[in-house]
């Protein structure tokens, strides 16, 4: 009865952010493979999901479905698309990783990630909806027009938050990940070049992807939509240099008009 | 103490001395917490199965350990239902007296959003610091957290109701609504104080776990509770209907109450 306790327990978030004796075992014995993999890819599902309606929940309920549909893809898409040069970096470390074990690697790094996501969900719904919210009344405007800027400066802010925190919940995964490869046998500054490495590479690829997936929190001059409209336009390191650029903007005009004046 | 801090000749005196007091300080910042520590590994008792509310207080107060010991080796279910309803009834009373400030439709409507809203933050709160819990080491279910939870609440409520009269004596000699309400927060954050103080004792207890990553989630608990006040506003104050006022952040509200009272005015007219 323990015994199949114990299995199930393997699984859950709870045993995924533990990274728990019993896990590092059977992905270092390559025991209960297909337990582990459902679970990871359920714990990713549910915890995406959460986190993408509510990304996309400040600019309309429509837009939070959206990307709560999109965010789970980005994920697989990111374990998919940086596994094979991950593998390669493994090995070029000398850690001797199968590509199927860097998977598992990977997808439980991602598990983690999610559960600290949808955890704090809840959190972030309720302060999201303290924001102003555009609605529909927008529509008119461009993204750069003054009379916008109350609500533009808000979507800016909110792109930087969504992304710093989605980024540091992706490091916090892969950082989880270095008592598994200290169990697969990895000397521990290996394991240290190899995390940052991977934590690079699917740094690098989520990043592009989402842009290639988005938008998630969509502009509020645009109706919410499911297919980015402008793929060429800009990219994912354009887009948020062009946030930063808005919010420290915005920050500086708030700040009083005889600085304004002085730039 | 005397000793360390003695002249040791030329070589930089005051540097030495400062030296000497971060390390004796230190020192008894560990032995304190070790002590704190082992007070409580020694009161990990379970408390018993005919526990009233009286003895459940009680021990919240002078043996928490035991509450938590009970929580996770005996009945859980009827403690926590009892910690539930000692936190709300903690919080109706203190929301009464908060309530007593304006009078009037206040006196049911404070004491019913000092309760909802803190509940719905905990609730708000609790998948992260179950979450939280696991990575750092922790091998609690979410029912244990929650349960853990609760008795966070239910001590926090219990430290509210004993500053109830005299957060009462205050209401009753002033109209200074910022002053009344920096009163009420400072007495919360005393009983929120020691009631984090009891869940992180706990977690590290029971699992070791790094008061780093507790002591995150105690500020974004902090945050949240911080901000319902604002969502639920005004809880002192007139009484301004049972709609929720425009969005605002708590430190926004804070530092510009006033601007709403005005522009309030003729809905309140309005509604008289």
């Amino acid at each position: 009865m323990s015994h199949l306790a114990n299995r199930a327990s393997l699984s859950g978030p709870g045993s995924f952010c533990r990274m728990g004796s019993d896990l590092v075992a059977c992905v270092h014995e390559n025991r209960d493979s297909r337990r582990i993999v459902t679970g990871g890819i359920v714990t990713i599902l549910l915890g995406t999901m959460a986190y993408g309606f509510v990304f996309g929940m400040w600019r309309a309920p429509l837009q939070g479905l959206y990307s709560a549909l999109k965010m789970p893809v980005l994920f697989f898409a990111t374990v998919l698309t940086s596994a094979t040069a991950n593998t390669m970096l493994a090995q070029v470390f000398g850690a001797a990783l199968s590509f199927r074990q860097v998977c598992i690697c990977m997808l439980i790094g991602l598990a983690v990630a999610a559960s600290l996501l949808g955890a704090f969900s809840p959190v972030l719904l309720f302060l999201i909806a303290q924001l102003p919210s555009p609605g529909m009344a927008y529509l008119e405007f461009e993204l750069t027009d003054r009379a916008a800027d109350p609500i533009t400066s808000v979507y800016w802010w909110l792109l930087i938050a969504h992304v710093s925190v989605i980024g540091a919940a992706g490091i916090a995964g892969n950082l989880k990940l270095y008592r598994l490869l200290v169990a697969l046998q990895i000397r521990k500054r290996l394991t240290v070049a190899l995390m940052v490495a991977w934590i690079g590479v699917s740094g690098f690829v989520g990043c592009e992807l989402s842009w290639l997936l988005s938008p998630f929190l969509c502009d509020p001059t645009i109706e919410p939509h499911f297919v980015q409209q402008g793929y060429f336009e800009e990219n994912f390191y354009e887009r948020m240099w062009r946030a930063f650029k808005a919010c420290t903007e915005s920050s500086r005009s708030r700040s009083g008009p005889t600085e304004k004046l002085n730039l | 103490m005397n000793d360390t801090s003695r002249p040791d000749g030329e070589i930089s005196l005051g540097q030495r001395e400062r030296l000497h007091e971060a390390e004796a300080a230190r020192r008894v910042r560990g032995k304190s917490r070790n002590c704190a520590s082992a007070a409580f590994a020694d009161d990990y008792v379970l408390l018993g199965d005919n526990a009233t509310t009286q003895t459940v207080v009680s021990a919240l107060l002078k043996h928490p350990a035991q509450v938590v010991c009970e929580l996770i080796q005996g009945n859980r279910q009827r403690l926590t239902l009892m910690l539930i309803s000692i936190a709300m009834v903690c919080m109706l009373g203190y929301g009464l007296v908060m309530g007593m400030f304006s009078g009037g439709h206040q006196l049911w409507a404070v004491p019913a959003k000092v309760c909802l809203g803190l509940l719905l933050s905990a609730v708000i709160c609790l998948p992260s610091l179950y979450i939280f819990t696991c990575l750092a080491g922790g091998d609690q279910s979410l029912s244990q957290v929650a349960s853990l939870l609760m008795a966070t609440l239910a001590l926090g409520g219990i430290l509210l109701i004993g500053f109830a009269p005299v957060a009462w004596v205050f209401s009753q000699a002033t109209n200074a609504t910022a002053f009344m309400g920096g009163i009420h927060l400072a007495f919360w954050g005393i009983g929120v104080l020691f009631g984090l103080r009891l869940l992180e004792s706990a977690l590290s207890h029971l699992s070791r776990c790094n008061p780093g990553v507790f002591r995150t989630w105690a500020t974004i608990f902090i945050l949240v509770v911080l901000q319902m006040t604002t969502t639920l506003r005004p809880l002192v104050g007139e009484y301004q209907g049972a709609r929720l006022l425009g969005k605002k952040f708590f430190l926004q509200h804070w530092s510009a109450p006033h601007k709403e009272a005005h522009s309030q005015v003729p809905y309140l007219k309005h509604r008289r």
